[in-house]
């Protein structure tokens, strides 16, 4: 998974964020968008390094809601547990994906039920066109056969076009190889070089 | 499910191969993901994607600001976007043999910010760290801080001097490192 992915999974988290030019912003996080612009509440500003320089009661301001540009983030502190959450949050989901790309493999009706509230609806709108050709690109490569762990180029399009918001992080990938996620599948195994 | 690429067959020692036929040019070969991080090794990255090799360990982060950051690099995207976990920012003073740690949980660095980084050896960290004398984060936040300002007035002045000879100097106070 990319950092913005994570972040777009961290909305309604508490998160501190430091500028560039050392002001440190605490707030909830409500929003992100593409370029790391920020909508926070509850937000609490401080002064230019005034935690860094080591003063004992630092004042902040104190302001119910901002919008800040991404370009001027140094860095932002997430909650400890976001990256635990946000795996199994892809676990879940990516557990629900294996009867679909299983439906896909086989050539049959992928193009059916409406399947959960989110992710990788295979029949959404206007993408049935996209989803086709897409698909014969991906089982040529054998990409997305039977590898519940990957998502496969033909879901992201999908996602895309389905509005849906799992679509921000665009193509999901682990990085980890821990011994509870789904691994690949010898029998199966779908990336080729 | 056939591919024209060769693979170098001592690539299968590692794990879980279940099936390899090895032709000249014609290989039917399914890969696990211990033999995928080789074939990654065989690569020589360019650019953000050469840190692929340093996903899932301890890394070693410096911005511009001059923070040191220690964490374990979970993953990262092309602008160098970094997500740190278990973080701790590191202050060392060198010449007085000190230094200072705090922990800082998950971090995400935004790459522009980053000046460079590099893999950490877990062994052989904490050596030199015997040695020194462990000081109050806040203390040497404080005097660091201080050290910053001292330096940017001593940059400036000499920004200053350089000017009279109708020498640019560029000097940033983003640029602490």
């Amino acid at each position: 998974m990319l950092p913005l992915y994570l972040l777009t999974n961290a909305k309604g988290q508490k998160i501190t964020i430091e500028l560039k030019n050392g002001e440190t912003i605490k707030g909830v996080l409500t929003n992100v968008d593409n370029w790391m612009n920020l909508t926070l509440s509850d937000v609490i500003q401080y002064d230019s390094d005034a935690l860094n320089n080591g003063a004992e009661k630092p004042e902040g301001l104190s302001v119910p809601e901002i919008y800040l540009r991404g370009t001027y983030i140094k860095y932002i502190n997430l909650q400890d547990d976001i990256i635990e959450n946000v795996r199994q949050q892809i676990n879940s989901s990516s557990n629900n994906n294996n009867s679909g790309s299983g439906n896909t493999g086989s050539g049959g009706g992928y193009g059916g039920s409406g399947q959960g509230k989110r992710q990788n609806r295979y029949n959404s709108g206007n993408s049935g066109n996209y989803s086709h050709s897409y698909r014969r690109g991906g089982n040529k490569r054998n990409y997305n056969q039977g590898s519940g762990n990957r998502r496969s180029y033909y879901d992201k399009v999908n996602n895309n076009n389905s509005n849906n918001n799992n679509g921000m992080g665009g193509y999901v990938q682990h990085h980890q190889s821990g011994p509870q996620q789904p691994q690949f599948n010898e029998n199966t195994a779908s990336v080729q070089f | 499910m056939s591919s024209d690429t060769t693979t170098d067959s001592s690539l299968s020692g590692s794990s879980g191969v279940i099936e390899k036929k090895v032709g000249h040019h014609n290989q039917s070969k399914k890969i696990s993901e211990g033999e995928a991080d080789l074939y990654l090794d065989q690569y020589n990255f360019t650019t953000t994607a050469a840190i692929v090799g340093s996903v899932d360990r301890k890394i070693f982060v410096l911005l511009r600001d001059g923070r040191m950051l220690f964490g374990v690099l979970r993953t990262f995207d092309q602008y160098a976007n970094l997500i740190l976990q278990h973080c701790v920012e590191r202050i060392y003073f060198t010449e007085e043999n000190k230094y200072a740690e705090e922990e800082r949980g998950v971090f995400m660095v935004r790459g522009e910010n980053v000046v460079m980084l590099g893999e950490v050896d877990i062994d052989k960290e904490d050596k030199p760290l015997e040695t020194m004398e462990r000081i109050p984060f806040k203390e040497a936040a404080k005097t660091r801080y201080n050290n910053n300002e001292a330096k940017f007035k001593a940059e400036t002045r000499r920004g200053k001097e350089l000017a009279a000879y109708g020498l640019v100097y560029d000097f940033h106070k983003s640029d602490m490192y």
